[in-house]
């Protein structure tokens, strides 16, 4: 996901075999440096060298998973959910969703400060699109799940089946 | 991801005043949540954020 080359791929993959889609879930995510290793009674010192020992491309490598892959899926999707929309087959308008975290409004840092902090962009990023992508007709959601009991890959196979389920409808009935 | 932080509790049973659902999240809650979105039935909602935590929010400090 953190490739614009894969992505675009990926895009162009879709669009030779279905040619829109409806819905797209961008749902990967790392973990990033945690606080796991500091004890609950750290001095003010210990805790400054704990968060001071994080490797800084650890840090930045949180956002670019976590936030800027969910922007750059986004925009390699635009045309295909454009497509979409123009194609008809569903009734709703087609959906762009970002997965975040409540650890995006969690002020206590549970995973760390990079995880919630990137995820926190993420809800804002979604915000944003959701109101640039008015002029287009693309609707923009986000979901914060609370921690989960870790199913990446099911989660993962669940989302693109929904993704291939609604890609590959060609019309829903009325009622 | 969250995997080694789930390790910590291993029972899956958490106390209600730190997850008032008394669990974590689970695939069936997260399935749900994309099928209400992704269906006609999420077709009026945009610019949303779904809080899905078990309520966890209402309990410790937060910013939602």
């Amino acid at each position: 996901m953190t490739s614009k080359s894969d992505l675009a791929a990926a895009a162009e993959h879709i669009s030779q075999k279905s040619g829109y889609v409806n819905l797209v879930i961008a749902n990967s995510g790392i973990q990033g440096p945690t606080l796991g290793g500091l004890s609950q009674d750290a001095s003010l010192i210990e805790f400054r060298d704990y968060l001071q020992s994080w490797d800084v491309e650890e840090y930045n490598r949180t956002y670019a998973v976590n936030t800027t892959a969910v922007f750059s899926t986004l925009v390699a999707f635009l045309e295909l959910l454009d497509k979409g929309n123009k194609a008809g087959n569903v009734e709703q308008q087609s959906q762009f969703i970002g997965i975040a975290s409540a650890g995006a409004f969690n002020r206590v840092p549970m995973a760390g400060f990079a995880y919630a902090g990137s995820k926190a962009a993420v809800v804002h990023t979604m915000k944003q699109f959701a109101t640039k992508l008015v002029p287009y007709g693309i609707r923009c959601n986000t979901i914060a799940p609370g921690r989960k009991s870790h199913r990446q890959i099911p989660c993962v196979k669940y989302t693109l089946a929904i993704f291939y389920l609604l890609t590959s409808l060609k019309s829903i009935p009325a009622t | 991801m969250t995997t080694s932080l789930l390790s910590q509790n291993p029972s899956g049973v958490y106390p209600r005043d730190y997850i008032p659902a008394e669990r974590v999240g689970d695939i069936k809650d997260m399935a749900g949540t994309i099928l209400f979105l992704a269906s006609r039935a999420g077709g009026y909602v945009n610019g949303n954020v779904l809080l899905t935590d078990g309520g966890r929010l209402s309990i410790l400090p937060g910013t939602y």
